[in-house]
């Protein structure tokens, strides 16, 4: 059965590849899950839980634990202080295979629900009594600014950061008292999930659903509950719409074509949408491809002056099982790709080439035409008589008539053995050229392309990367090593083909015209003298081009080879196909969560990165690094 | 860029054996040994230049006949080529004057010898020609050992075995004639025809010079096509255009070369059709220029 059987798209993602990617959040972004009052933020090893955390992140001063305001004493500005820790998270998508449920989450776990494990601590910063009782009363107030106190050596407690005794004298907003004995509450927090689409058909966001929430041991029960009630807010109310992942709607690639994705209905074929079944997250999604928003213009044949890519090596994967990470397109998805992509497409380029008795040049803007794409049971993609049709050929010849001469005859001659004395000769056209002219074949000439492509992934090393540089440094300066995603030709063809017999009469007509121009200032006897001498105007142009019968076969042959104008388009295809073009390239490491001030991005090495090709899709597949 | 065609050559329409030039050229045998000296003169009394052609024998002859080498050979100063075990046959001799040539005609100089001393061998030929409008009259003295001079060839009075040259390009009707007896010829170049193959010129047509008259005294000959006058008595022969013959007029010209290779219509259960409507070959190639 095939993953995209029943939609254009399907993106999976394995739990254990979530749970890397938690792990990976959890170490490079400690403050997001390690929360605490100022006193934690500045002595976080304090916490209830040592913080495993990335070197990275100490050695880039971030910090440690996030900053949470003070516990507030009713009925006082005072705050106290206390931390809450996530330790660790778990995901299990059905069928549970990783978190044991507890009773009162009815295992095994359902149908089309996940599982998560967190394990979480809370910290009270019990304030020490001698302290507390030297503490004065402060009426709460809130409309003055937060300040800590803080107790000289003498034992009188001021306010930081320094205040003059005025100040001192109206009550503070909020004053956090010290911390003294950590009092640290571990447990163990367990909940079910399920994910739905939800919003209006175009807008629809993909957004989690809490089944039921257990706190572990924790009693009483009426405490459990009223706890596990908050909880479920702070999950419903804010986590789960926080996360809630849009679906994209329009996205224009790189000008060629647009892309409309929706989810794909449910059905009696596909009851579940998105899915959460076989240990993965699922998400099944329709394709549309609509006309790109171009700026006008195609390509030039220059390009841009970006570096070329760091050629790439083959990397095989070193895992077994399932895959981290699935993204299938059906063979109808990369059909419409295709179109768009053809539909889309523009390039142009010229050339020139002296070829002793004749040059010629060109200049060229092409598009795309028919075709189509199929894939192959092989892990080959085959592409059929993909016309290259021509917005614009100007085709350009500079022609050295042959020098004819007249007279010269002998008038002495040796008998039996040549002449003696020759009558003076008169010569024409002995420049070089003799006449240029230009002919616009853009309606009468076609070329068909058709390839077999084979989907392969290389991983390259920055060359630009230096040895000292981590990861982080790598992203920074824009080094990142990439994963590469190649179409390679194995078998690329083009031919010259569809040439209307036409070009031959408009070669000879701009032949005959352009002779006209030069002879144009001669009485009619003598254009016609020449005429006449120079013959029909097709030997002509036959002789001089070494036309022959088959023009086709010609103009293949001096667009195509002498002016290289299939390199042109080899190349131009090439861009988005051959080797050394990768089609695209993907960032090693993978930003999970961008850089956010002087935070540190959270990366998720991409151990591997697979296509794999088969008669009814295309599948992108990856393992991420622990 | 140059000119693909020299428009003064080609719409030359008069010819003057005495004043050869352009397509025109005068060939002159020299039977004896000797050194001749060559005068040019533009109006055939003041000379401007004079050259020097030294004729003698061929090398392994000349020495055979060591013992019986004519008295007044004077190979003074010593023989000129000595680099030239054999002498040529034939020189080619341009006969406008060298500062022209180096200045306006020097396009065309190398296309023509233009020595300033040339050797020939006994029998051999020198014609003389030159661009079209830097003609000179030529007349070349023979110089005896003493000095003495004797006249050899004068280009205005063509002797016996002296041949002129002309090639015609524009169609007309032009008179023939020669001066020194009064004879008169008509000749005829017809107009041009564009046809399905190249044209090219037929071989030149031999006119006798006789002192009776030009034979044949009426020619017809295809455009660019040589006229060869062989003169077998005195004389200095002119070509000059009488009527201009313009053809069909622009109106009726053909304004396009693009001849088509046109497949033969056949229609079913008929002879084939030629849609051109061009009827039989045009004159061209191999087209006779023979007299009428």
């Amino acid at each position: 059965m095939a993953l995209t059987d029943h939609s254009d798209i399907y993106v999976a993602v394995h739990d254990a590849g979530i749970n890397r990617i938690a792990h990976a959040v959890f170490r490079q972004r400690p403050s997001l899950v390690n929360l605490g009052t100022v006193g934690f933020v500045r002595n976080p090893e304090r916490l209830c839980e040592k913080i495993d955390a990335h070197p990275v992140v100490t050695q880039r001063g971030n910090p440690l634990v996030g900053l949470v305001p003070g516990l507030p004493v009713a009925l006082t500005s005072y705050t106290v202080e206390y931390c809450f820790q996530v330790t660790t998270l778990q995901l299990d998508v059905h069928p549970g295979n990783i978190i044991s449920l507890p009773p009162q989450l009815n295992p095994p776990l359902a149908p089309q629900m996940m599982a998560v494990q967190a394990g979480a601590c809370f910290g009270y910063g019990c304030p020490s009594p001698d302290l507390v009782a030297k503490l004065p009363y402060l009426p709460a107030a809130s409309d003055k600014p937060a300040i800590q106190m803080r107790q000289n050596a003498d034992g009188r407690f001021v306010a930081t950061p320094q205040v003059n005794d005025r100040q001192i004298d109206k009550p503070p907003r909020e004053v956090m008292i010290p911390a003294g004995e950590l009092l640290c509450t571990c447990l163990d927090i367990f909940g079910t999930l399920g994910f739905d689409f939800i919003g209006p058909l175009g807008h629809q966001r993909l957004a989690g659903r809490l089944g039921g929430i257990e706190i572990v041991d924790l009693a009483p029960t009426s405490l459990e509950d009223s706890i596990e009630c908050y909880l479920s807010l702070v999950v419903k109310l804010g986590v789960l719409p926080k996360l809630q992942i849009p679906i994209i709607q329009f996205s224009t690639v790189t000008g060629l074509f647009s892309l409309e994705v929706e989810p794909t209905p449910n059905s009696a074929a596909l009851p579940f949408n998105p899915a959460l079944e076989d240990d993965q997250f699922k998400v099944f999604l329709d394709l549309a491809v609509g006309p790109g928003q171009t700026s006008g213009g195609g390509g030039g044949s220059g390009g841009g002056s970006s570096p070329p890519p760091d050629p790439g090596v083959v990397r095989g994967r070193t895992r077994t099982g399932i895959f981290d990470a699935t993204a299938a397109l059906s063979e109808k998805a990369v059909q419409e790709l295709f179109i768009g992509v053809r539909d889309g497409f523009s390039k142009s380029g010229s050339g020139s080439k002296d070829l002793g008795p004749f040059s010629v040049s060109y200049a060229a803007e092409v598009h795309l035409e028919n075709g189509s794409i199929d894939l192959r049971s092989d892990g080959s993609i085959a592409i059929k008589e993909l016309d290259v049709a021509f917005n614009t050929l100007e085709f350009c010849l500079g022609l050295d008539i042959p020098k004819i001469c007249i007279g010269g005859f002998c008038i002495i001659g040796i008998p039996f053995d040549g002449c003696l004395v020759h009558a003076p000769s008169f010569c024409l056209f002995e420049d070089d050229p003799d006449i240029e002219l230009c002919l616009d074949l853009a309606p009468f000439v076609r070329i068909e392309l058709s390839a077999t492509l084979e989907a392969l992934t290389k991983y390259a090393v920055n060359s630009a990367r230096t040895a000292a540089m981590n990861d982080w440094d790598a992203i920074e300066a824009g080094l990142p090593n990439h994963w590469q995603i190649y179409i390679d030709p194995i078998t690329l063809d083009v031919d010259l083909f569809d040439v209307a017999d036409i070009v031959r009469n408009l070669l000879e007509d701009a032949v005959d015209a352009a002779l006209d121009t030069i002879l144009g200032p001669l009485p009619g006897w003598a254009k016609d003298l020449i005429k006449a001498i120079l013959g029909p105007v097709i030997d002509l142009i036959g002789d001089i081009l070494d036309l022959g019968d088959d023009i086709e076969e010609w103009l293949s042959d001096k667009l195509g080879v002498s002016l290289g104008l299939f390199n042109f388009i080899l190349t131009a295809v090439a861009d988005h196909l051959a080797k050394g073009h990768p089609l695209a390239q993907i960032p090693d490491p993978l930003t999970i969560l961008p850089a956010d001030g002087t935070l540190i991005p959270v990366l998720v090495p991409i151990e591997f990165l697979g296509l794999h090709v088969d008669d009814v899709e295309m599948a992108l597949e990856v393992d991420l690094g622990g | 860029m140059k000119p693909f065609v020299d428009r003064a050559t080609l719409e030359q329409t008069s010819f003057d054996s005495a004043l050869p030039s352009g397509t025109a050229a005068v060939v002159h045998r020299f039977q004896r040994e000797g050194r001749y000296a060559v005068a040019l003169s533009p109006d055939g009394k003041q000379v401007v230049e004079t050259r020097t052609i030294y004729v003698e024998h061929p090398r392994a002859d000349a020495a055979a006949a060591e013992g019986a080498k004519p008295r007044d050979i004077v190979l003074e100063p010593p023989r000129p080529f000595p680099e030239h075990p054999q002498l040529p046959q034939a020189i080619e001799l341009d006969v406008s004057r060298s500062a022209t040539l180096a200045g306006a005609a020097a396009a065309d100089a190398d296309q023509i010898a233009t020595p300033q001393v040339a050797g020939l061998v006994t029998g051999g030929y020198a014609s003389f020609t030159a661009p079209t409008g830097g003609a000179h009259h030529v007349v070349i003295t023979r110089i005896g050992a003493d000095g003495e001079q004797e006249k050899e060839f004068d280009s205005t009075r063509l002797g016996a075995t002296d041949a002129f040259a002309i090639t015609l390009f524009r169609p007309g009707t032009y008179a023939m004639r020669n001066a020194v007896g009064g004879r008169e010829g008509r000749l005829v170049v017809h107009y041009p025809q564009i046809g399905r193959t190249a044209y090219r010129p037929a071989e030149p047509v031999t006119v006798a010079v006789h002192e009776r008259g030009f034979e044949p005294g009426e020619l017809t000959i295809g455009p660019g096509q040589g006229v060869i006058f062989q003169v077998a008595a005195e004389s200095r022969i002119t070509v000059e255009l009488l009527e201009p013959d313009d053809g069909p007029g622009d109106a009726g010209r053909k304004t396009s070369l693009a001849t088509r290779r046109v497949r033969p219509l056949v229609r079913p259960g008929s002879e084939r059709l030629d849609p051109s409507g061009e009827g039989s070959p045009t004159a061209g190639d191999g087209e006779p220029g023979g007299s009428t």
